[in-house]
């Protein structure tokens, strides 16, 4: 059975789909996906994560089946194994450290939650990066913001647009 | 086919539209040029149906307002998503006569609200998201505090 497979990295701006085998293995499905990379990128220290991985299923898993999820499988091709993130709000700033397929909705729950937010009025903040008006979809990994050897991000979480008028 | 049913098409099986209907944010229910009908789920998992009119698409923003399947009608007012200031304001019936949805990505609604550029960049319709862009903006809507939940 073919099972779909969401593709995102420092090398390229939005998400991408493969879709492969549920027998296929892990290294397949890491040559399946770097051959989605530009041509000529040097793919020798890019490193496969799965999205808001915990338990580092990855290290466990030799096939593709083994990291079937509810809600597809979404992996992240990074060189960096870790981004340092900083989040600034009120005058004051977090900084943590988390994988590259560390999706930006889950960064902002945890920067709502040591900023001391509630769950609703943390769903009312969005993440801007800094010094700039962009606010990435809470589904863009990290590690798409973060470019090799930089490997940080300093976001300021700032109120939601709401339409007043 | 003419290229806006063409990129509309392409669009519904791209990564970024498959990937909201995979995380369950929104479901594919027809398309019948120039309509697309997409289930929207709420936080309280209801589902309501939009129905698009994406015609000049993707350079031209769909409009569009929630409808009944079964009757093939815009829904009743009555049974639109309830809620707080936030929900009134972009479900907001007298608006076009309930067939658009108040919201800066909606093609009728942007008209004579330049402003709304400028104070919404990220609700603006944006081409390179394509249709799940509008999507986007109503289901976070729907998840939102201001959302009243149906009563269990």
């Amino acid at each position: 059975m073919l099972t779909r497979i969401y593709i995102q990295s420092e090398h390229f701006p939005d998400v991408k789909l493969i879709e492969i085998d549920d027998h296929a293995t892990i290294d397949e499905l890491k040559h399946v996906a770097l051959a989605l990379l530009p041509a000529g990128t040097d793919a020798s220290e890019l490193a496969l994560s799965v999205e808001d991985d915990e338990d580092d299923a990855l290290c466990h898993a030799t096939h593709v089946k083994h990291l079937k999820k509810e809600h597809g499988i979404r992996a992240h091709l990074h060189r960096c194994r870790q981004i340092e993130v900083h989040v600034r709000f009120g005058g004051e700033t977090k900084q943590h450290t988390f994988r590259p397929a560390t999706t930006v909705g889950r960064i902002r729950l945890w920067a709502g939650h040591h900023f001391g937010m509630q769950p609703g009025d943390i769903a009312e903040h969005v993440l801007q990066i800094a010094g700039t008006n962009e606010q990435p979809d809470v589904d863009i990994h990290i590690g798409t913001l973060a470019r090799c050897p930089a490997c940080s991000v300093t976001f300021d979480l700032v109120p939601a647009h709401r339409i007043n008028g | 086919m003419a290229p806006d049913e063409q990129s509309l098409r392409a669009d519904l099986v791209s990564a970024r539209f498959l990937s909201g209907q995979d995380r369950h944010r929104w479901q594919f229910q027809q398309l019948q040029w120039p309509y697309l009908f997409v289930d929207i789920i709420a936080r309280d998992r209801r589902a309501f149906t939009l129905r698009l009119n994406c015609s000049g698409f993707p350079a031209l923003p769909p409009t569009g307002t929630f409808w009944n399947l079964a009757t093939n009608q815009r829904l009743p007012f009555e049974t639109w998503p309830q809620g707080g200031q936030r929900i009134q304001m972009a479900f907001k019936s007298g608006w076009k006569n309930g067939d658009a949805l108040y919201i800066p990505c909606d093609r009728e609604s942007i008209a004579g609200h330049e402003g709304w550029v400028a104070q919404y960049p990220q609700l603006i319709w944006n081409p390179a998201k394509g249709i799940s862009h509008y999507l986007e903006v109503v289901h976070e809507l729907l998840q939102s505090r201001d959302y009243v939940c149906a009563a269990a």
